[in-house]
């Protein structure tokens, strides 16, 4: 069954051809969540059946493009190659290792929810096929993502991912809103792109191979200077810059600050595409790669400088804490959300932060429930969103309330989400979020010791102490949600006579509200998790009795804090009488957007109008002149086709002349005759 | 006795012609469109009986099977299979079904004996067989004064070009004595030196060729044939046809006159550059389709020659390969583009580029076809024409004709214009009428193999890249000096 691996990207790429050839001739539209669903629901299985054990990752391969000469007959002597490398050899395949084979399970499962969930969601959209056609690829891409075992595949998934997720937001895209957001989460992420690809390319002009495997192995070749590099950069330099432009591809797709502008607009998209991509799968892309990737980060550390993983970590905790205090004031449920997950995300940053397999462990693990609860949330707030679809913005907490008597499924499944995410002690979120804490403060010397290579101790524990803050903010912005959404007095019609979601929309969330309750039990007892991951070695524990004693204290803390605030439902949100400095901050988003909007965009207008202007009256004139010279040229050629078989015969005639003019006297007129050649001359022997 | 097992599948083909005629006169024809699809599986055989014979030499090397002209005679039986599955729709309207696709198998067998042409008179004979046949087919339109004038100039032009080749030949025989390649290669290679008159002989042979490529200077009845010629006789010309020159061409160039490739170089990157820069040029100034398709393929040919340019006997392996590839991979795609073509032609009447207007709103599977078609010919990823231009290009960079690369290059930018136009056209106008263009049955199938096969290619080309390189290592083997004990003797008449 191994072969049969190679499938798992496979089987939704065809299941979206489908619903695009459905999309396309406009027929038979129902029927494209049957075959999109059942592609999913095969790679799954198929990565179920080809689990990775101890050592063992099943693997399928094949040579993709190839321009090295292969055959033994053809080798010719090695001329110049002309400064390009060898040759291309690009190799696609499936790899499951441990890592790969939960994030496909990860994939598949929230994608094939996500799905069935949609049935309800869009049944009466538009374009129902055509979505279909947009989630199967996408899911497609990501299998392709995280299966793949070099930086090529990588790449190639990555900007797919990107581009679907450039769909889905515009999936409504007659709204202005939503095509503004699309173009804006493509041209924000691309920013992080760049660096990404410059990154991809410099690691493989070193390692001349895009495998992984290759790369780590360069990468410490140069690090032990066995490897010399050429080039532009100084072997320190390239240590120190290779990691740093991949986290660029990190910070965009993951959203993270200062690029996590993109992802609250992005939800402009259809609510169960946020669940599926912009919280539990596409935007733990950059998490997953710097996972994957983590040698490149933890090598450089064990070199004595330690900046790359103090990047990652100082990244990740201002992200989590910007994030979570953005959330506390926002009064759109789809927005609260987004800016909770930027600050998940941060989290898992954080995590990866102290390096080694116990950053990616901690990364990983907070990856794996925070797609469950996350997915959970947003599926509930499109169950919302679609009760109150009347309403003239269907998405405002203020004018929610009392939603728990109408919409008990959605009501209850979606408290579990919010306790999950608090970290609520023993449900999931609360272990993930306890081993990351755990492993950063105890890089710093807290709640136990760490060794080996990571990040500056005194980085590592101020990250950890803002995680703890972080922590108690996500505890009341989540209580506020729910609160606002589902506790008292109905304060809109329309959330008045709101009607509880069909069954096709609340079984995806009760699915989701088992493993958001016990997966992080499941899965952290015994260091389950961990030593899967690392491949049948347990790993050290991490588990510190009183970090987990402070870290339930601070989630029930915020949570106590948010239910009384909002247990009565005051007219007026309480937060906005924090101190008003402070509050201007967070609903100013700490001005990053209009940073963005104010210092970057519009400087780059004005300096666009200064190309622009450039460009019509110079390079725009002088295209112009080409193309009107191109267009001239074939307009006087097309005068001389006369259509006459007697200038066609001439034209042959002499055409043939020239060819044996050329042939034999090309050496008189242009080449060096050489010693038998200057002899030559017509009817004279060489 | 000699083994004449690798000249079963060109028995077949002859058969096949005959079984045709036979079932039209027979009125077998209950199911009106028999007569294609019995071509099309009979032409699908023909392949696998191709790749199951023995490699061999026959008449002292005259006729030679090995790899690389199985490679070639695939690419003529796919589209011979193509081209008869998409005309079969046509079967009932047409008179002399029969004839024609008789006439297409036996146009397919000459194609099958110019790649496998060990020598200038089977090369000759080959080059004839399918010309003349194609010279009746272009006029097989017979009510249509378009189809006859294009058939008479083609005729005529065919005949000049015809007699400078076999001119060429008869040179070549009565200086080298004889026309084999072994024997040609010896004359030029040998150490008493040959007359220079011989290279006439050789410049004729490559003009006839460059003929039938219908590459710059040899170029002018293109458009006029391929525009008033049965849209899928064009298709089949501009593929089949070509490719088969391409066939002939590499193999007298890297075999007969292997021994003095800077003799024949600087003439291919002359055509090439002549063919690039023309074809591209007069390609965008056309309005009708199938004459901007007749440019387009000029320029196409000058790709190829680009990596023909690059080839040399000492390392021909990627360029041969290359071309294999893109033969096979233009095919599809040239084949595709042509045949919706002929729907619109036959549903609006026009051949203008704007009878295309709005077909996305009138026939959107179709549409779709058309972009990947226009797209893959303009060489965007991930089609098949992207792969097989990376290769062309690849195989010229690596003989270093790094010039002539970079005009492919910009040449390559100037034809997406011209090919976006046509997209323009279907996607962005809206239609005069919203109703719908039916498409047959055979012709959707058709259209189907072409885009699968461009999409397939495309993303996945090892397999056509192993066999261009299995062809390429044929060639070299063929190539390759042997002791003269094992050349068999030739045959005395």
């Amino acid at each position: 069954m191994t072969s049969a691996i190679g499938l798992i990207p496979i089987l939704p790429v065809a299941a979206a051809a489908v619903a695009g050839f459905l999309a396309i001739i406009r027929k038979a539209e129902k029927a494209a969540p049957l075959f999109t669903l059942a592609a999913t629901l095969a790679a799954g299985v198929l990565a179920l059946m080809n689990m990775p054990g101890a050592g063992i990752a099943p693997h399928v391969a094949a040579p993709w493009v190839n321009l090295i000469p292969t055959d033994a007959a053809l080798a010719a002597p090695p001329g110049p190659t002309h400064g390009m490398p060898p040759g291309l050899s690009v190799v696609v395949g499936v790899t499951l290792d441990p890592l790969s084979w939960i994030m496909v399970l990860v994939v598949c499962s929230v994608s094939a929810l996500v799905q069935i969930y949609s049935i309800g969601y869009m049944a009466a959209e538009k374009g129902y096929a055509r979505y279909y056609c947009y989630l199967a690829l996408f899911t497609a891409s990501m299998l392709g993502l995280v299966t793949a075992d070099n930086l090529f595949q990588l790449y190639v998934g990555w900007e797919l991912v990107g581009v679907c997720s450039y769909l889905l937001i515009g999936f409504w895209w007659f709204k202005p809103s939503a095509a503004n957001a699309a173009k804006k989460a493509f041209v924000v992420t691309r920013f992080g792109d760049v660096g990404f690809m410059l990154g991809v390319l410099l690691l493989v002009s070193v390692a001349q191979s895009f495998k992984f495997t290759d790369v780590f192995a360069a990468y410490q070749a140069v690090a032990d200077g066995s490897l010399a590099v050429h080039g532009l950069f100084s072997a320190q330099t390239f240590l120190w810059l290779a990691p740093l432009l991949l986290l660029c591809g990190a910070i965009g797709k993951s959203a993270q600050f200062p690029l996590h502008v993109w992802l609250p607009d992005a939800m402009e998209g259809p609510t169960p595409v946020s669940a599926l991509i912009h919280a539990a799968t596409m935007v733990a892309a950059g998490v997953y790669m710097v996972a994957r990737l983590i040698l490149l980060f933890t090598l450089q550390a064990g070199g004595g400088a330690g900046a790359a993983l103090d990047v990652v970590m100082i990244l990740g905790a201002v992200t989590a804490l910007i994030a979570a205090t953005i959330a506390l004031v926002q009064v759109d449920i789809k927005k609260v959300m987004a800016y909770s997950t930027i600050s998940q995300l941060g989290y898992m940053m954080v995590g990866l932060g102290v390096g080694g397999a116990t950053g990616q462990v901690a990364g990983m693990f907070h990856l794996v429930t925070h797609a469950c609860f996350k997915a959970l949330l947003f599926l509930t707030a499109g169950s919302v969103i679609h009760a109150l679809h009347h309403a003239k913005d269907p998405n405002d907490m203020r004018s929610m309330g009392g939603l728990m008597r109408r919409m008990p499924h959605t009501a209850i499944t979606c408290g579990i989400g919010v306790l999950a995410l608090a970290g609520f002690p023993l449900l999931s979120g609360f272990w993930s979020k306890d081993a990351i804490l755990a492993v950063a403060l105890q890089r710093a010397g807290l709640f136990g010791h760490a060794a080996g290579a990571g990040p500056h101790a005194h980085v590592a524990l101020a990250c950890g102490v803002a995680g703890l803050i972080a922590a108690f903010l996500t505890a009341v912005y989540s209580a506020r949600m729910w609160l606002m959404t589902f506790w008292g007095k109905p304060r809109s019609d329309e959330a008045a006579h709101a009607h509880e979601s069909p069954a096709v929309m609340t079984l995806p969330l009760w699915a989701l509200a088992i493993p958001s309750v016990a997966a992080g039990f499941l899965l952290a007892h015994g260091e389950r998790f961990a030593t899967f991951v690392l491949g049948g070695e347990p790993g050290p524990s991490h588990e510190n009795m009183a970090l987990s004693i402070v870290a339930s204290a601070i989630a029930l803390a915020g949570l106590g804090l948010g239910a009384l605030l909002y247990a009565r439902c005051p007219a007026v949100d309480p937060v906005t009488r924090l101190p008003r400095p402070v509050y201007a901050l967070f609903s100013n988003l700490w001005y990053v957007d209009a940073f963005w909007s104010a210092g970057v965009a519009r400087g780059s207008l004005a300096f666009g109008r200064a190309v622009a202007w450039f460009d019509r009256s110079v390079i725009d004139a002088s295209m112009h002149g080409i193309a009107w010279l191109v267009e001239q040229a074939a307009l006087g050629m097309r005068r001389s086709v006369s259509g006459q078989t007697q200038t066609y015969a001439a034209v042959l005639v002499a055409g043939t002349v020239a060819v044996v003019l050329l042939m034999t006297l090309y050496e008189q007129v242009v080449g060096s005759p050489g010693p038998a050649a200057a002899a030559a001359g017509w009817m004279v022997r060489r | 006795m000699i083994d004449l097992r690798p000249l079963i599948p060109h028995c077949l083909i002859v058969g096949l012609g005959i079984l045709v005629v036979l079932l039209d006169a027979l009125r077998v024809r209950r199911n009106a469109c028999c007569l294609g699809f019995v071509t099309a599986i009979g032409a699908v055989a023909a392949i696998a009986l191709d790749w199951m014979g023995p490699d061999a030499r026959l008449w002292a090397g005259q006729v030679v099977a090995d790899p690389y002209s199985r490679a070639f005679d695939t690419i003529f039986l796919a589209v011979l299979a193509v081209v008869a599955l998409a005309s079969a729709s046509d079967e009932p309207h047409i008179a002399f079904a029969g004839e024609y696709y008789a006439l297409l198998c036996f146009a397919t067998v000459g194609l099958m004996f110019t790649a496998s042409a060990g020598s200038l008179l089977i090369l000759y004979v080959g080059i004839e067989l399918s010309t003349i046949c194609l010279m009746a087919l272009v006029g097989f339109a017979k009510r249509d004064r378009r189809s006859s004038e294009a058939a008479v100039k083609f005729f005529v032009l065919g005949a000049v070009g015809s007699a400078l080749m076999l001119y060429g030949c008869s040179i070549v025989f009565g200086l080298a004595g004889g026309t084999e390649y072994g024997k040609v290669l010896s004359v030029l290679s040998g150490v008493g030196g040959f007359p220079m008159v011989l290279w006439l002989g050789f410049g004729c042979v490559v003009a006839g060729l460059g003929f039938k490529i219908a590459a710059v200077p040899f170029h002018m009845w293109a458009p006029d044939v391929y525009q008033g010629a049965p849209t899928t006789i064009t298709a089949f010309m501009s593929t089949a046809s070509k490719v088969g020159g391409f066939a002939a061409l590499l193999r007298f160039l890297l075999v007969a006159l292997g021994a003095a490739p800077d003799r024949w170089a600087p003439v291919v990157v002359a055509l090439s550059a002549g063919s690039i820069v023309l074809g591209n040029l007069l390609a965008v100034a056309q309005t009708n389709l199938k004459r901007m398709l007749a440019y387009s393929g000029i320029t196409q040919a000058g790709y190829l020659l680009v990596a023909v340019a690059g080839a040399s006997a000492a390392d021909s392996g990627l360029a041969v390969g290359a071309v294999v590839m893109y033969g096979m991979l233009y095919g599809f795609m040239n084949v595709g583009a042509f045949l919706v073509a002929q729907v619109i032609e036959d549903h609006t009447g026009s051949g203008e580029i704007t009878a295309l207007k709005g077909l996305h709103r009138r026939q959107p599977l179709l549409a779709l076809a058309m972009l990947l078609f226009l797209f893959s010919l303009g060489g965007i990823p991930p089609l098949a024409g992207f792969v097989g231009k990376l290769y062309l290009f690849a195989a010229g960079w690596e003989g270093g004709r790094f010039a002539l690369v970079g005009l492919g290059a910009v040449a390559s930018v100037i034809a997406l214009y011209y090919y976006l136009m046509v997209a323009l056209q279907v996607y962005i106008k809206d239609p005069d009428d919203d109703t719908r263009i039916p498409v047959s049955r055979q012709v959707s199938l058709a259209v189907a193999i072409c885009v699968v096969a461009t999409l397939a290619i495309g993303i996945y080309p090892k397999p056509l890249v192993q066999l261009g390189d299995r062809a390429a290592a044929a060639l070299h083997a063929y190539a390759a000096p042997r002791p003269l004990s094992a050349v068999p003797s030739a045959q005395k008449p």
